[in-house]
C-alpha cells in the first residue's frame, strides 16, 4: 500500500518538474529581453553584433527551441544548470550554497511553532468561551492578519534601537536569528493553534469521547490520548505542508535582518534577470516542497489507522 | 448569542472595508495633499495642520500617501482576486463537470500552480519576464490559481453527488444549465468564503512583494513599499515603519472578520463551508 | 434492607437552559443483583437520567436539583472529572452505539489497558493480560488478535461484547446498559441479551437498563418504570407492567409492541 502510493507520488513529482521546465523554458523564450543579449551587455559595455551572435553560438540560442530544450533537460539531469550571469559560478552551487542560513532560520521557525501552537490551542480548548481563550483566539487571528514585515520591522525597532540589543544591519547575532525565526513563525502559530483548537472542540462531543468520561478515564488523559490523537493527522499535514512555505518565503525576514540566505540570494538573481540561478533556484525549491508535502503526508497516513495493515 | 457575536465580527469587518474602500477610490478627493510632490524643505516634518501625519524624508505628505497607497493595495490584490474569481470557477466547474482528460489536464494545471510555494512562483516569474506591475499581477493570480482550483473542483463535486443535481441530469437539463442554475448558487457561499479570506492574504503578499522591491517601481505609495523606504530611515524616524503597516493590518483584518463571520454565518444557517 | 440500595434516586430533576427536554422528579432505588429497566420513547429523558447519574451534563446547559446517590454517597454535584473511580470502577457502562463509542485511532487492547490501568495501579501488561480474561468471559473467540485489532475491523456484535467486558472489569456495583441491542441486528440482540442475563446472574450488580424495546424489558427487567415527556409514569415489577399496565401511554406502548409481533 505504502510502495504503490510512493511510487504514485514521484511519478507525480516528475510530472510536475516537467510542468515545471515547460513553464520556466516558455517564458525565457517569450521574455522581451533576448538572454545572449543581457549577458553580453552586462559583461561588457561594449556589445556589439559580433559578441552577441558569438555568445548566441556558444551558448547554444541559435538552435531551435525543441533542441534547446532537449539539450537543458540533459544538463538539468546532470545538475548542469549553467553558470550564473552575474557570478560565473555553477548556478546549482551558488543556489545550494545560500540555503544553510535559510535551513536555520526555517527550522527554528519549525520549532517555535510546534512548541508555541500546540499549546495554545490546548489551552484554548480546554475552556471554550472563558478568557484565556477569547485571548488566545484574538491572538491568532492577529498572527494571521499581521504583515511578516511590519512585525520584523517592529521588532527591530524595540530590539535594535530602543534597546540597542540586537544590530540593525549586518547579521550573526543570535537574536537576529530569533526575531527572524519569530517572525516567519508567527502567522503558522496563529493557523495551527485554531486549527488544533477547531479539531479539539469538534470532537469533544463524540462518542468516543463520551465513552471515555464514563469510563472514569482522566480529564489530561482524555485530552491526550482520544482528543488530541484524532486531531493529530490533519493538524500534521497542514504542518508538513507549511514547511515547504517557510523555506520558501524567508526573502522578507533576510531582508530585514540582513541574514544571508536563499531568499535574499533568489530575490537578488530574480531582479537582475539571471536565469540560470534562477532555473536552479525553482528545481531546487520544487523538490524541497514535493518532499515536505509527500513526507506530511505520509505521516498522516500512518496515524490514520485505516490505512494500517489489515488484522481482520 | 453566538449569532450576535458572528454579526458584529461581520458587521465591523465590512465597516472597515468599506472605509477602505472609499479611502482607495476618493484618495484624490480626501487627501490633504498631493502624495508624489517632493519637498525638500519639509522633510522629516512633524504632524501638523498641512501634513496630518507629518512628512517622509522627501518631504512628502504621510497621510496622503497612505490614502492613495489603498488604491495600490487593494487595487492589485482585489484585480487579482477577480482574475482568479473569473477563470477558476467556470474552467474548473466545467472541468469537474466533464471529467475525463478535462478533469485530469485541470488537476494537472493546479498542480503545477501548487507545486511550489507562491514567493518561488513569483519571484520565478518576474526574474524571467522581468518586472513590472502586469508581471506581478500574473505572477500573483497564477501562484494561487492552483488552490482555488481545487477548492472549486472540491465544492462542485460535493454539489454533483447531490440528489437534486443526480435529478436534473438524469432529467435531461443542459449542462450549462445544471452548472449555472443548480451547482452554481450552491458553491457560492462557500466560494465567498473563501475568496474573501483570500482577499486578505493576497493584500499581505502583493505588499510583501513591493517590500522587497519586486514589483512596482520605488515612488509608487504602497503601504509595501513605504516600509521599504521605512526600513532604511530606522533609525532617524522609526515612526516611519509604524503608520503603513497598521494600514495593511487594518486592511487584512477587515477582510478576515468579514470572511470569519460569513463562514459562522453559512454555518449556522445549515450551508456548510469546509474548513480548509 | 437499606444496604442493600446501590443507587438510590430521589426527585431528580434536569432542566435544560436551551430546550424543552429535560425530566421532573424522577425518584427510584436500584438493589444489589437487581434490574430496573427506564422503557420510554426518544427523547422522553432516559439518556439524561444516564447522564446525570454518570456526571455527564454540562453545567452551562443544565441544571439539576435532586439527589443521586450510588451506595448512599452523594454524586449529584460530582462531575465526571472530579469523581476518582467512581466512573468505570464503581459504575460499569454499555452504551448503544459501540461503533462509534471506541476511538477510531487506538487499538482494543488500548482502549481496555486504558479503563483497567485509570483505576488500578498495575502494568500495561497485567491490563493486557487480564483483558484477555474478559474477553473470554464475554465469550469471544481469537482474542489476541482482537486485541491488535481497530474498532473498525470489527462487527457491532462483537464490539458491543467488548463493551461489556470492559464494564465488568472491576467489578462494579452498577451497570448501567443505555440500549445496548439498538445498534444491532436481531442474532446479535438475542446473544447479548443472555450475555448481560449471565453477567447480572454471575457478578449480581445492580443495572438500569434503558430502552424502548419491549422485547428488551421482558428479557431482563424485573421492574420497570415507564416515562414520557419526562416523567415516570408508572412503576411496577415486569409482570405487573405488561400484563396489567395501567397508565394510557403504557397500554398503548405494550398494545404497540403485542401488534408489531403478531404483524
Amino acid at each position: 500500500m505504502l510502495k504503490k502510493f510512493l511510487a504514485m507520488r514521484i511519478i507525480h513529482l516528475l510530472l510536475v518538474l516537467i510542468g515545471i521546465s515547460f513553464l520556466s523554458f516558455f517564458l525565457a523564450n517569450i521574455a522581451s529581453v533576448d538572454p545572449a543579449e543581457a549577458y553580453v551587455r552586462r559583461m561588457s559595455r561594449t556589445a556589439d553584433e559580433e559578441m552577441i551572435a558569438q555568445y548566441r553560438e556558444e551558448f547554444g540560442f541559435n538552435q531551435s527551441i525543441p533542441r534547446q530544450y532537449l539539450s537543458w533537460v540533459k544538463n538539468v539531469v546532470q545538475f548542469d544548470f549553467g553558470n550564473s550571469y552575474i557570478s560565473g559560478r555553477p548556478a546549482m552551487l551558488e543556489v545550494v550554497s545560500a540555503l544553510p542560513h535559510t535551513l536555520a532560520l526555517s527550522l527554528l521557525a519549525c520549532l517555535l511553532i510546534l512548541l508555541l501552537a500546540v499549546p495554545l490551542g490546548v489551552a484554548s480548548a480546554t475552556h471554550p468561551g472563558r478568557l484565556a481563550d477569547k485571548l488566545i483566539s484574538g491572538f491568532s487571528f492577529v498572527a494571521i492578519s499581521v504583515p511578516g514585515y511590519s512585525l520584523g520591522l517592529l521588532l527591530l525597532l524595540v530590539f535594535g534601537v530602543n534597546l540597542k540589543i540586537m544590530p540593525v544591519v549586518g547579521h550573526g547575532h543570535p537574536l537576529s536569528l530569533l526575531c527572524g525565526a519569530v517572525v516567519l513563525a508567527f502567522p503558522m502559530i496563529g493557523m495551527l493553534s485554531r486549527l488544533l483548537r477547531a479539531l479539539l472542540l469538534e470532537n469533544l462531543n463524540s462518542d468516543y469521547v463520551i465513552y471515555a468520561k464514563a469510563r472514569g478515564i482522566s480529564k489530561r488523559n482524555v485530552m491526550r490520548n482520544h482528543l488530541l490523537r484524532t486531531a493529530a493527522p490533519a493538524c500534521i499535514t497542514m504542518y508538513g505542508q507549511n514547511i515547504g512555505y517557510l523555506i520558501a518565503g524567508t526573502a522578507i525576514v533576510e531582508t530585514i535582518f540582513s541574514t544571508p540566505g536563499l531568499g535574499q540570494y533568489a530575490l537578488n538573481a530574480a531582479i537582475n534577470r539571471d536565469f540560470p540561478v534562477i532555473n536552479a533556484y525553482i528545481v531546487l525549491m520544487a523538490f524541497c516542497f514535493i518532499l515536505c508535502n509527500t513526507t506530511a503526508e505520509i505521516f498522516g497516513m500512518l496515524l490514520n489507522p485505516a490505512w494500517n495493515k489489515e488484522s481482520a | 448569542m453566538t449569532r450576535l457575536k458572528v454579526k458584529s465580527a461581520a458587521v465591523l469587518g465590512l465597516v472597515l472595508i468599506t472605509f477602505m474602500v472609499f479611502a482607495a477610490l476618493f484618495a484624490g478627493v480626501v487627501s490633504p495633499n498631493d502624495p508624489m510632490k517632493i519637498n525638500l524643505d519639509d522633510r522629516f516634518a512633524p504632524a501638523s495642520s498641512q501634513y496630518p501625519l507629518g512628512a517622509d524624508s522627501y518631504g512628502r505628505c504621510i497621510a496622503s500617501r497612505l490614502l492613495h497607497g489603498a488604491r495600490y493595495s487593494l487595487g492589485i490584490a482585489a484585480l487579482v482576486m477577480c482574475g482568479i474569481v473569473a477563470t477558476t470557477i467556470p474552467i474548473g466547474m466545467a472541468a469537474t463537470y466533464k471529467g475525463g482528460y478535462a478533469e485530469r489536464i485541470f488537476l494537472w494545471m493546479c498542480d503545477i500552480s501548487m507545486a511550489l510555494p507562491p514567493t518561488v512562483l513569483v519571484l520565478a516569474i518576474m526574474g524571467i519576464m522581468g518586472n513590472g506591475l502586469a508581471n506581478l499581477v500574473f505572477s500573483s493570480m497564477f501562484s494561487y490559481w492552483g488552490w482555488y482550483g481545487r477548492m472549486v473542483r472540491s465544492y462542485t463535486m460535493t454539489e454533483m453527488s447531490k440528489g437534486y443535481v443526480i435529478y436534473a441530469i438524469t432529467g435531461g437539463t443542459s449542462p450549462v444549465k445544471v452548472l449555472g442554475k443548480h451547482i452554481l448558487p450552491n458553491i457560492i457561499p462557500g466560494l465567498l468564503v473563501l475568496f474573501s479570506l483570500g482577499i486578505g492574504d493576497t493584500i499581505l503578499m502583493i505588499s510583501g512583494y513591493s517590500f522587497l522591491g519586486i514589483g512596482l517601481s520605488g515612488a509608487v505609495p504602497e503601504w509595501g513599499a513605504m516600509l521599504n523606504e521605512a526600513k532604511s530611515m530606522l533609525l532617524q524616524a522609526p515612526r516611519f515603519a509604524v503608520y503603513p503597516g497598521i494600514c495593511v493590518f487594518l486592511t487584512v483584518c477587515a477582510f478576515n472578520l468579514f470572511g470569519e463571520g460569513l463562514r459562522s454565518a453559512f454555518a449556522l444557517t445549515g450551508k456548510g463551508v469546509e474548513y480548509d | 434492607m437499606t444496604r442493600d440500595i446501590v443507587l438510590s434516586l430521589n426527585g431528580l430533576s434536569v432542566c435544560y437552559y436551551s430546550s424543552d427536554a429535560g425530566v421532573v422528579d424522577i425518584s427510584f432505588d436500584i438493589r444489589r443483583g437487581e434490574v430496573l429497566g427506564l422503557l420510554g420513547e426518544s427523547g422522553s429523558g432516559k439518556s439524561t437520567i444516564c447522564k446525570a447519574i454518570l456526571g455527564l451534563l454540562d453545567n452551562n446547559a443544565a441544571g439539576i436539583s435532586g439527589s443521586i446517590a450510588l451506595l448512599e454517597r452523594d454524586i449529584t454535584t460530582l462531575f465526571w472529572d472530579e469523581r476518582e473511580n467512581i466512573n468505570g470502577r464503581d459504575i460499569g457502562v454499555i452504551l448503544q452505539n459501540p461503533m462509534s463509542s471506541f476511538n477510531p485511532c487506538m487499538k482494543i487492547k488500548a482502549h481496555i489497558t486504558e479503563t483497567i490501568c485509570a483505576h488500578l495501579l498495575c502494568k500495561k501488561r497485567d491490563g493486557y493480560l487480564y483483558g484477555l480474561e474478559l474477553l473470554e468471559r464475554v465469550g469471544l473467540e481469537d482474542r489476541e488478535r482482537i486485541m491488535e485489532s481497530y474498532p473498525s475491523r470489527l462487527s457491532g456484535g462483537m464490539l458491543q461484547r467488548i463493551m461489556i467486558a470492559i464494564a465488568i472489569a472491576l467489578n462494579p456495583v452498577l451497570l448501567i446498559a443505555d440500549e445496548p441491542t439498538t445498534a444491532l441486528d436481531t442474532v446479535n440482540q438475542k446473544l447479548i441479551l443472555d450475555l448481560l442475563a449471565f453477567v447480572v446472574k454471575e457478578y449480581r450488580p445492580a443495572m438500569l437498563l434503558v430502552s424502548h424495546d419491549l422485547k428488551v424489558m421482558s428479557a431482563l427487567a424485573d421492574h420497570i418504570a415507564v416515562m414520557q415527556n419526562g416523567i415516570i409514569v408508572e412503576t411496577g415489577s415486569k409482570e405487573e407492567i405488561i400484563q396489567w399496565p395501567r397508565h394510557p401511554f403504557t397500554k398503548e406502548l405494550i398494545a404497540a409492541s403485542r401488534f408489531m409481533e403478531v404483524g
